[in-house]
């Protein structure tokens, strides 16, 4: 039996570990409570602008915008996200898993990474893969204008040529206890995807007879570098959202691991206790006996 | 009193105002442009610029925008723009 010194510096051993998980998983969810909300503050911004593109696009489709150009994909950007830190069960996991297998099915030499999250930086970069880009520090916050220059950025390496095709892998909240990793396509744009909220939802108060100044394939070309903005920044507050998530969850489950082995050591040690006094307490006794007879 | 009409300006962060307007002014891609209630609707991009509006209770309000798209709706008129800032004074 292990002795009372040992258990007890075991058991204090154990509840600071217990502060310590209560404390990130706190710290996890005002964390992924305001990438929601940045979601939230976003939303009428984006639902807006899809709402006109998508009746721009019904109006005069989406021929000669450079943004929604198909070309044969000789190189391929593949962003992904993952966290900067772990902690956060098999998030991280996850996600490189997915990118991998995707990976091993494209040409090497046709596909280049950008990569935000230093947990998927450290393991691509000693990969066969060449990482175009990567970003280290956004550590889970979502910076809008940042986010914003980004996106830009990617636009305008598409429109150069650098990339023929842009995807994204993430991961993704899907209920508020699990997550999904997805692939999409964030460039070119598509004209299905462009359209779909004129599908979605009841159409009152669209088509209006717009007076389009100037005219709409010149507005719809103005349009479509914002509302790839915002594609971005969606994935990355899902992204982010999906992590913070991620590691309340393991934070969680790590505390009540903490609590049930804090109670395990609790009833050993008070074990142990009692024992030694009864030990104490035979000893007295028959030393008394022993002295009586 | 003139009629007035509902204005949105949005960013990707936040809705910057909401309120009702008598009229604003605001520069389009084409050169600076009105817009009074019963408005037709109009569908316009703006350069960056001042944009000025009149509240209902007359107080005269002015932005800084970085460009954005001005969407003019019987249902209420919205700009949105990435960046904007209020203008004091």
């Amino acid at each position: 039996m292990p002795s009372l010194k040992h258990l007890r510096r075991r058991l204090r051993t154990v509840s600071n570990t217990k502060l310590i998980t209560r404390a990130m998983r706190s710290v996890s969810a005002s964390k992924m409570r305001r990438a929601h909300e940045r979601r939230d503050n976003a939303r009428p911004y984006t639902t807006q602008l899809r709402n006109l593109v998508a009746q721009l696009v019904e109006h005069t489709g989406v021929e000669g915008q450079p943004l929604a150009n198909k070309r044969d994909v000789k190189k391929r950007l593949v962003l992904i996200f993952s966290a900067d830190r772990g902690l956060c069960g098999a998030f991280n996991a996850t996600v490189i898993r997915f990118a991998q297998d995707y990976l091993h099915s494209l040409s090497t030499e046709q596909t280049a990474l950008y990569i935000v999250g230093r947990r998927a930086f450290e393991h691509f970069r000693k990969r066969e893969w060449t990482i175009d880009k990567s970003h280290n520090d956004f550590l889970g916050n979502v910076d809008v204008p940042r986010i914003l220059n980004i996106a830009g950025e990617l636009s305008d390496a598409f429109l150069r040529g650098d990339y023929d095709e842009i995807e994204m892998i993430h991961n993704q909240a899907i209920t508020a206890m699990s997550y999904k990793t997805i692939r999409e396509r964030f460039l070119p744009l598509e004209e299905e995807e462009l359209v779909a909220p004129l599908k979605a939802r009841d159409r009152t108060g669209m088509n209006l007879d717009y007076i389009f100044e100037p005219d709409p394939k010149t507005l719809l070309s103005q349009y479509l570098p914002m509302l790839v903005k915002t594609k971005l920044l969606n994935s990355f507050v899902n992204a982010f959202a999906a992590e913070h998530q991620a590691r309340m969850i393991a934070m969680t489950t790590a505390n009540e691991n903490c609590e049930e082995l804090m109670d395990s050591l609790t009833l050993q040690l008070n074990k142990a206790r009692q024992a030694s006094i009864t030990k104490e307490l035979l000893e007295i006794v028959s030393g008394a006996e022993a002295l009586k007879g | 009193m003139a009629a007035t009409y509902s204005l949105q300006i949005i960013t990707p962060n936040e809705t910057v105002y909401s309120g009702e307007i008598e009229s604003l002014v605001a520069p389009g891609a084409l050169g600076y442009l009105g817009v009074l209630a019963h408005h037709a609707p109009l569908l316009t991009s703006l350069a960056p610029g001042k944009l000025n509006l009149r509240e209902a209770n007359g107080k005269i309000r002015s932005f800084k925008v970085e460009g954005g798209i001005l969407e003019v709706n019987p249902g209420g008129t919205v700009i949105l723009t990435e960046s904007v800032e209020a203008i004091e004074g």
